[in-house]
């Protein structure tokens, strides 16, 4: 029987997360020591690109520069704009500086359609 | 007078703006062609904004687009912040973007209906910067 337990840590306290997770890991007792590092720590634009190719990303304690954003906490990820929308309206209450934004590489467009209400 | 700075990396690049509703950020194109602002009800749902699902909005206006004409919900925002302007009521054009097979890595176009009568808008683009004065 395999009995798991979930800690969550302060991000400030890695050093000592660190120390804690490789005192653990050394335990007989101990099957696996996982960490959600993609969850909950921030991660640079570059590396969320990486994790979550092609992919809508939710992201909390986002960092910008002018409209760049220059990386975050994914919260989370979809291949769905429609579903990030629907399961990401609750996320966005609970945390700070969210945003979202798509991983993949964009169609560029030489022309826009006009629209034109019609009265 | 306010002033913003805004970047053409290339040759397809538009004029991005941030827009806030409420707290949360969306990114605008902003384009001086269109009479009305619209907004990915993706975005908007997101954001928090009390809208029904885009199936459910009853009220609608027929819009002529490239691929033809469509009926287009209306929605009226109570918070919304674009280049330092905070309109309340203001009532932007909303649809599916990606149900429409639109992809983007904005969530709206910012139209001349934010500015209209209230706002001179005058862009530079040669140093790439943009001045807005109220004429309120």
């Amino acid at each position: 029987m395999t009995t798991t337990f979930s800690v969550e840590f302060k991000d400030a306290e890695r050093d000592q997360i660190k120390i804690w997770l490789d005192y653990l890991k050394s335990l007989d007792f101990v099957k696996a020591v996982k960490e959600k590092e993609d969850i909950q720590t921030y991660l640079p634009i570059d590396r969320i690109k990486e994790l979550y190719p092609n992919q809508w990303v939710l992201l909390a304690n986002t960092q910008t520069k002018g409209l760049n954003i220059l990386g975050g906490r994914v919260i989370l990820n979809t291949p769905d704009k429609h579903q990030l929308a629907l399961e990401g309206r609750d996320l966005v209450k609970q945390h700070t500086q969210v945003r979202h934004f798509y991983t993949g590489e964009l169609p560029s467009r030489k022309h826009i359609g006009l629209l034109v209400r019609q009265k | 007078m306010r002033k913003f700075d805004f970047q053409l990396a290339d040759e397809d690049a538009l004029i991005l703006v941030e827009a806030y509703i409420k707290d949360y950020p969306l990114i605008l194109a902003l384009d001086t062609a269109a009479s009305q602002t619209v907004i990915d009800w993706n975005a908007l749902f997101l954001a928090g904004c009390t809208i029904p699902l885009v199936e459910d909005l009853k009220n609608t206006v027929p819009v002529e687009t490239a691929s033809g004409i469509m009926d287009v919900p209306i929605y009226e925002m109570s918070d919304f912040n674009v280049l330092g302007i905070h309109k309340t009521n203001f009532p932007v054009l909303t649809y599916d973007f990606l149900a429409k097979g639109l992809i983007s890595s904005y969530d709206g176009v910012l139209g001349i209906d934010f500015f209209r009568k209230q706002y001179v808008l005058t862009i530079d683009f040669v140093v790439e910067k943009l001045w807005l004065v109220s004429k309120k």
